[in-house]
């Protein structure tokens, strides 16, 4: 049995290719792919998620235990009001992954996004 | 008809290959550290499931493992003052265990550490450095040989020992978690500072797990990275928990030889192994061994084990190019690999 491709065949093969297309696009899009977002937690709350590009300028002050601080594609726990100061030695996170712990006042900064290469630090 | 059966297969094809497993993360606080545990699975309901059962696994262990809470088999058995006490399997198991590795060691790694830790009191409000009596007084206190297993989940502790399983805990609750899964499951496992790698990553067609080794002087930040699968990535360092006084710094790694923190002149170890209690257990020991020590541990006992160094040069092992895929990337940092 033999059968031609006839020109509705390319119509249909088309559509198909394009609605792919556009799926895969809006799976890309849900994926922040690119974009680098600062969350910040507090006993397993999230207090703020804050989309950072280099314009990003701000300090987010967690009632005067941790003062973090956002500038351009970067995060830091500045300061902590604790002992150990583990979180302010982690020093500056600039990449998805990365993540500053304060454990006395259960403070979490992490970056999330598209990871660039690793899907762990271990310290 | 058939045209259209095969356009609508054709699409579901296509668009499947978009699709990758949906992924689930539990972060918790649990053994005195932040945790974080990611799973895979085919939806996120089932993702979440195999996370939340890693993390309900790791609370349970809790109990078991702590020395601080009054309710902890650890906490009954160092105050029963030499007494026999039966306690439960999964801390039986870790004393068996943390006595294994520390006779593996001869004892550089050591879980009766808990008088000299108290003493020095790193990372607390009472940080300071002792007197050289108090610091002898606490070493004669110190020795894994006064565990005295008797089977059947009986220990009793001799000669004022105390112990503390601070050192292979997270160990031990990363191969806890290593246990629950099977072939199909994919989790990535941060407790603290024990990275456990399972299963596919379905984030890289390799389907291995890349892990960046931190840069001792901001740990942020990697020096190389090591692509593992079905195993575990441990590091022991001196950079976050230390305190300094007369212009001098004290970290919390202590040479159960002097009582003092080792002064060996590395900044971390980093080992590689499928039981995350070993790795644990042995990132210590090689620390308080050093360099040439270790290295010569190393190649005795087959471990694959990255070292740095004060002087910024970074070790590995011969066994690390067996176990994964090592890539050094400290230049620029102005780190050398020392091959």
């Amino acid at each position: 049995m033999r059968s031609k491709l006839r020109w509705g065949d390319f119509v249909i093969a088309g559509v198909v290719l394009a609605i792919a297309a556009a799926v895969a696009l809006v799976l890309a899009l849900g994926q922040d792919s690119g974009q680098l977002y600062a969350e910040v937690w507090q006993d397993n709350t999230l207090v703020e998620r804050v989309a950072l590009d280099s314009a990003t300028d701000r300090t987010i002050d967690l009632d005067g235990h941790n003062i973090i601080v956002l500038s351009g594609k970067t995060a830091a726990i500045q300061s902590a009001d604790c002992n150990d100061q583990v979180c302010v030695r982690t020093g500056t996170l600039t990449r998805a992954g990365q993540v500053a712990v304060c454990l006395p006042n259960r403070v979490v900064l992490r970056l999330t996004g598209e990871t660039d290469g690793i899907d762990a630090i271990v310290s | 008809m058939r045209r259209m059966i095969a356009a609508i297969l054709l699409l579901l094809c296509a668009a499947g290959c978009t699709l990758r497993p949906a992924g689930y993360t539990a972060d918790f606080f649990a053994m005195d550290t932040f945790m974080s545990i990611t799973a895979y699975g085919r939806d996120e309901q089932a993702a979440q499931q195999t996370a939340v059962r890693c993390e309900q696994r790791v609370n349970a262990l809790e109990p078991a493992l702590s020395r601080t809470r009054e309710d902890s088999d650890i906490y009954r058995l160092n105050q029963a003052a030499g007494a026999v006490c039966e306690v439960s399997a999964d801390t039986y198991a870790a004393i068996e265990a943390a006595v294994e590795y520390a006779a593996l060691t001869g004892g550089a790694f050591d879980p009766t550490m808990a008088p000299l830790t108290d003493l020095w009191g790193v990372n607390t409000d009472a940080a300071r450095v002792p007197a050289q009596t108090e610091i002898d007084a606490a070493l004669a206190r110190v020795g894994y040989q006064n565990i005295d297993l008797l089977g059947e989940n009986q220990v009793r502790l001799l000669g004022g020992a105390q112990i503390d399983l601070g050192g292979i805990g997270k160990g031990f609750a990363t191969d806890a978690v290593a246990k629950l899964l099977d072939d199909e499951d994919s989790v990535l496992a941060m407790l603290g500072g024990n990275i456990g790698a399972y299963g596919q990553n379905p984030s890289r067609d390799s389907g291995n797990w890349v892990v960046g080794i931190a840069d001792p002087d901001d740990s942020a930040d990697y020096i190389a990275t090591v692509e593992v699968r079905d195993r575990s990535v441990v590091t022991s360092g001196d950079s976050e928990r230390y305190f300094e006084q007369d212009g001098r710094r004290y970290h919390h790694i202590f040479d159960p030889a002097t009582g003092y923190p080792a002064d060996s002149g590395l900044r971390s170890v980093t080992v590689i192994d499928t039981v995350s209690t070993r790795a644990d257990a042995l990132t210590t020991a090689l620390f308080v061994m050093g360099l040439e020590q270790g290295m010569a541990f190393c190649a005795a006992q087959n471990v694959a084990a990255i070292f740095v160094t004060a002087d910024k040069q970074v070790y590995a092992t011969d066994k690390v190019d067996e176990v994964c895929v090592f890539t050094f990337l400290g230049e620029e940092k102005g780190y050398a690999y020392a091959q």
